[in-house]
């Protein structure tokens, strides 16, 4: 392998020196024998052609861009308040061809459908509990179960209206699920930042190129807002509801207001009075009819929820009992993307559709089960342990990079407690090639397509890609330094 | 039996408060066991509340004062007729199929499993929280369960001294080791965890009681007359039976003079009052009035 | 917009012309206390600025010996975080409510005054002595007129603005009225003092803390009179500090908040210009110029108290009716 690299030496394109991986991952750009990919070979070509120099300039070009936009994002550590960042942004695009795109979608939206079918369910009939199919007791032990929205109808029976699927590609390229987000999942912003600011520094790659649009996301989104209003959709009062300026993903709160054209809250700009919701304007109440809510279930409503909290609408949930108002992600979707359901989402797409699942998930070990948890305990050190409620990827086990006394702790919290934890076996996700700080490098990445379920389930063509920036590492949040690139999908 | 019972209820703040949102469980239940005749609820400042089911299938009264205020008082006067008669009167599953039963009962109502595997500082693992000397009683597979219950409230009895004016939960059951005595509250709490920990799914009750409770007993050696509150007792899911209360304060089945109220996991799924609002003042007093009157007997 | 947002943007400015005008009345003391004579000794100097912002008590509390001095004046009403009309303590709060609607004002007029603010703290976190304190007034002078200017230039002229002139021009009449009060009265201790000739300085001082010494000049030629310092300062429509000119555009502001017909803040709108028109510099003074000064803080405050109810508060109603808008 080594000579075969040393052997290329007149290519400006020497990325394969900084790395391309353990033999096993998938390398997106890269076939086996390092010749660009199809669908990669005219930005390649481009790149050879105008020297990789060049790059350097558009990265400075793309951070200044991201700067001035001011797109940033919160990170907290254990030693910090919380400092805002600009928006890691690799200017090297990922690229996925109509077909493979094909598929996705597919799998997706049958994905989506098939959880919204389950959460009504749960909170109606549980059919599926009776006929055995997911362990009652997984449920009711579930952190995120919301007993207090039993036999509540949300608008048209959506509980899941904004999903992120987070999607790797194993050793073989093929797609799989590694989770669902289905509590208002963040990233649609800087998934369309990355779009303009691409668009902006590298328009040359573009005309190569035929690529789906997505800065369209947010009028998708409202309309599919305003398809909930229970006064109709001309009549239809949207606001998004935020905890504030100190939230995380503030910069994404305030972007998809003023994309939207919507009014941003908090929960004190918000009261309930008989059963609805109003805006407290300057010209006096404004009656609500859909509140997409960033704020927690927990935290969004005192009279049902914690009663501390001081970022929620007291009565905001009898005013949706009442069918006055929808709420976006309805609140109790949470138990739909726990760690520990999503082992069995193939059976509920086989339950609920009779259909084989198009997506496959990465093998899920389950803690409660015995005989799971004695062998990964036994093999903590080829496992990703994740707390099944937990997300950002924090509460988690790298076993690989893991040293011997996290293990032991990781061990222990198991024993403790069972329910709350599974591991999978360490996928090598994919990888792909970054600019960063002169060279081309590989890291590794995956992806998170958006859904909206609306009057249709939309799937917005591209999604937001995360590489993991430090090198060799597979944790790719931003919360803890990842990065991203823009997302291409081919038109046909 | 057939009861009126007048609650009344005033909470007065130090300071105005504004945005005052609150929900009522007090009303009692309406179902097989018992029938709520007539409700109406007062409510100072007026206004007319809205009612729901929440959960658990408790009545739920709401309201909300939004303009600043410094008092809410609320008078409830409601006639219930109990119907439960004689609590033992069930055909009895035989002792060998009760796990069987309660297996098949939750596998149905998938909902029941809440009562079973609920924990919390106020209904724990009981083995966390008993001290070693003590042994709580465990449960015998081949029994009758209902025996064995009356055999727990006997314990608990034994163990545990009732104070008959405590109207509040432990926050932590494990205090009530420490302390022996406590509120009906916290025996019903006491009483879950047991059962709980025999597989058995039950639930926290709070209700109101005869007014004969109340009264004084002749043989006391200081006669009093104690002021009416409600009480809080558990219901377990008996085979061939259904929900049957059991009350540990005075290791009784519950029977037609227990009207129940509100149920939940534990006392924090069904408080009296839950509110929230805006302003710096806390509940200064809180007035709190109880009288049930028996209307007429059962034949 | 949302209440609260309004009510941001109205408390940013009215903060922000707050700590202009602290630094206005206290800069011309520090020039005047440079040119005046050596008889005026620094208590008769200083303690009409305690009176002026309504500081006294707080500053009986904090020298309980009584003795005033410039620089504990200047400390008090600068930079005691203590103090809540401060000027540290405006800034600060200007700064603060800016920040809860940085989306509603330009990126340049969040920069500038956040740029200022962490200037100013970085500044006042030492005593600052009296002859630097002129430096740093002409400095607050800048900066905020830096802001309003951008305010100015880059606000569309929508409901935001309206909130944000109505808070600077409400503050900046409450700040005229309170100056005009304290310094004529120990200007003319003796009613049958009016209309004799008067300590040039001394109106000098009054009229260039609310910088009209030019213009008054300019547009009265019968020298340092009262009743033409009344004149001027209350009822010319055209000098930017009268009290008419500022009444007038609160009127403008509101106009394009856009005002319910009936209520509390038509009423008190329509209280403030009765007060204002049909009425003569001698009239006024035959009254009581304090008493008249007096009626028209009241006002302010009942303007305050309606603009709370009517914008800022109007949810906290029990009516069963909701307005429907």
């Amino acid at each position: 392998m080594l000579k075969q690299i040393q052997s290329m030496g007149t290519s400006q394109f020497q990325a394969m020196s900084a790395g391309r991986g353990p033999a096993m991952a998938y390398h997106e750009f890269y076939r086996d024998d390092f010749q660009p990919r199809d669908h990669y070979r005219p930005m390649w070509e481009h790149i050879q052609h105008t020297g990789q120099h060049l790059l350097g300039a558009k990265a400075r070009e793309a951070h200044l861009a991201l700067h001035t936009e001011g797109v940033t994002f919160t990170v907290y550590s254990n030693q910090d308040e919380g400092i805002e960042r600009v928006w890691p942004f690799d200017i090297l695009p990922r690229i996925i061809t109509a077909e493979e795109w094909r598929a996705l979608e597919a799998g997706l939206k049958q994905r989506i459908r098939a959880l919204n079918l389950f959460l009504k369910d749960l909170y109606h009939g549980q059919r599926i509990l009776k006929d055995g199919v997911v362990p009652p007791e997984l449920i009711y032990r579930g952190k995120d179960f919301r007993r207090e929205i039993m036999d509540i109808d949300p608008p048209h029976d959506i509980y899941t209206h904004i999903s992120g699927v987070d999607l790797i590609r194993d050793e073989a390229g093929s797609y799989l699920v590694l989770e669902d987000n289905l509590r208002t999942p963040s990233g649609v912003s800087y998934m369309i930042e990355n779009r303009i600011v691409e668009r902006r520094i590298l328009p040359e790659f573009f005309a190569r190129y035929q690529v789906r649009r997505v800065e369209h996301y947010p009028a998708l989104l409202l309309q599919a807002l305003r398809y909930l209003s229970p006064r109709g959709e001309d009549e239809a009062t949207v606001v998004l509801l935020t905890p504030g300026i100190y939230n995380s993903a503030y910069f994404e709160h305030t972007f998809l207001a003023k994309e939207m054209g919507i009014e941003l809250a908090e929960g004190r700009d918000l009261v309930c009075k008989n059963d609805k919701v109003y805006l407290k304007t300057t010209h006096g109440l404004r009656q609500v009819d859909v509140i997409y809510r960033r704020v927690d279930d927990d935290f969004l409503d005192p009279l049902v929820f914690r009663p501390d909290s001081a970022l929620g609408i007291a009565g905001v949930i009898n005013a949706w009992r009442a069918g006055n108002v929808a709420l976006v992600n309805a609140p109790g979707s949470g138990i739909a993307d726990d760690k520990a359901v999503y082992a069995y989402v193939p059976d509920i797409i086989r339950y609920y559709l009779g259909e084989a699942p198009i997506l496959a998930n990465v093998p899920t070990y389950q803690m409660t089960d015995h005989q799971d948890r004695a062998y990964v305990l036994d093999n903590l050190q080829s496992m990703v342990v994740k707390a099944v409620a937990e997300s950002g990827g924090y509460g988690m086990l790298m076993g690989p990079s893991s040293t011997a006394a996290q293990r032991a702790e990781f061990a222990k919290k198991i024993q403790e407690n069972p329910r709350n934890y599974i591991a999978q076996p360490v996928v090598q996700l994919s990888r792909h090639v970054c600019y960063l700080d002169g060279e081309l490098e590989s890291r590794h990445l995956d992806l998170r397509p958006f859904i909206i379920y609306g009057r249709d389930i939309d799937v917005v063509p591209g999604g937001l890609t995360r590489v993991a920036l430090t090198k060799g590492s597979l944790v790719v949040n931003s919360s803890q330094g990842g990065g991203s690139k823009d997302t291409w999908v081919l038109a046909d | 039996m057939r009861y009126r019972i007048e609650r009344f209820g005033r909470t007065r703040f130090a300071d105005q408060v504004r945005e005052h949102h609150f929900e009522l469980r007090i009303a009692p239940w309406d179902d097989a066991g018992q029938r709520l005749v007539s409700l109406d609820l007062t409510l100072v400042p007026p206004a007319v509340p809205a009612v729901h089911c929440d959960c658990f299938g408790n009545q739920v009264h709401r309201a909300s004062f939004l303009s600043p205020h410094t008092e809410v008082a609320v008078t409830m006067v409601a006639e219930v007729e109990t119907l439960l008669i004689n609590p033992f009167d069930y055909k009895a599953v035989a002792p060998a199929r009760e796990l069987e039963w309660v297996a098949g009962s939750l596998h149905e109502a998938p909902r029941l499993l809440d009562f079973l595997l609920y924990r919390s500082d106020r209904v724990p693992d009981l083995a966390a929280v008993a001290p070693e000397a003590m042994t709580p009683p465990g449960y015998q597979a081949g029994q009758p369960l209902l025996a064995q219950l009356q055999e727990a409230m006997t314990w608990v009895q034994s163990e545990f001294e009732l104070d008959p004016e405590a109207v509040v939960a432990r926050p932590r059951l494990a205090e009530l080791f420490e302390e022996r005595i406590g509120s009906s509250r916290d025996l019903a709490h006491l009483f879950l965890a047991l059962v709980r920990s025999w597989g058995f799914p039950a639930r926290y009750v709070r209700g109101y009681l005869d007014p004969g409770y109340f009264e004084p007993d002749d043989e006391d050696e200081e006669p009093r007359q104690l002021p009416q509150v409600s009480h809080a007792w558990a219901e377990v899911l008996i085979p061939g039976a259904g929900w049957r209360g059991f009350d540990p304060a005075r290791g009784l089945l519950a029977d037609q003079t227990y009207i129940r109220v509100a149920v939940g996991r534990d006392s924090d799924d069904c408080p009296t009052q839950r509110n929230t609002f805006k302003g710096d003042a806390q509940a200064e007093e809180t007035e709190d009035r109880l009288e049930v009157q028996i209307l007429t007997e059962s034949a | 917009m949302l209440s609260r947002i309004g009510e941001s943007l109205y408390w940013m400015t009215r903060n922000l012309e707050r700590a202009d005008d602290t630094a206005r009345i206290l800069d011309i003391n520090v020039v005047y206390m440079l040119e005046s004579d050596e008889g005026a000794t620094e208590e008769t100097q200083w303690q009409p600025l305690l009176n002026i912002v309504g500081a006294d008590a707080l500053y009986a509390e904090r020298h309980p010996d009584g003795v005033v001095s410039v620089q504990r004046v200047i400390s008090l009403l600068t930079q005691d975080k203590g103090n809540p009309g401060s000027l540290y303590n405006s800034l600060r709060l200007a700064r603060e409510n800016a920040r809860v609607v940085r989306d509603r004002i330009s990126g340049e007029m969040w920069e500038a005054i956040n740029d200022f603010w962490l200037q100013a703290d970085k500044h006042l976190k030492t005593q600052l002595q009296p002859w630097r304190a002129a430096e740093f007034y002409a400095y607050v002078h800048r900066e905020v007129a830096l802001f309003f200017g951008l305010a100015q230039s880059t606000m569309i002229r929508g409901e935001a603005y309206g909130f944000t002139s109505l808070g600077s021009l409400q503050e900046r009449a409450d700040m005229t009225a309170r100056i005009l009060d304290v310094r004529y009265h120990l200007l003319l201790p003796d009613v049958k003092l009016v209309g004799s000739p008067l300590d040039y300085y001394q109106w000098g001082a009054l009229l260039k803390s609310l910088s009209g010494f030019v213009a008054y000049r300019r547009n009265y030629h019968g020298g340092l009179r009262p009743i033409d310092v009344v004149e001027f300062v209350i009822l010319n429509p055209d000098f930017p500090r009268s009290l008419t000119y500022c009444v007038n555009g609160m009127q403008g502001a509101l106009d394009r908040i856009g005002t319910p017909p009936t209520g509390a803040v038509r009423e008190a709108m329509a209280a403030l210009r009765a007060h204002l028109t049909g009425i003569t510099p001698k009239a006024i003074l035959d009254r009581g110029l304090h008493e008249y000064l007096d009626d028209f803080l009241a006002l302010l405050a009942g303007l305050t108290a309606a603009l709370q109810s009517e914008y800022f508060e109007a949810h906290l109603s029990d009516a069963d009716e909701v307005e429907v808008l």
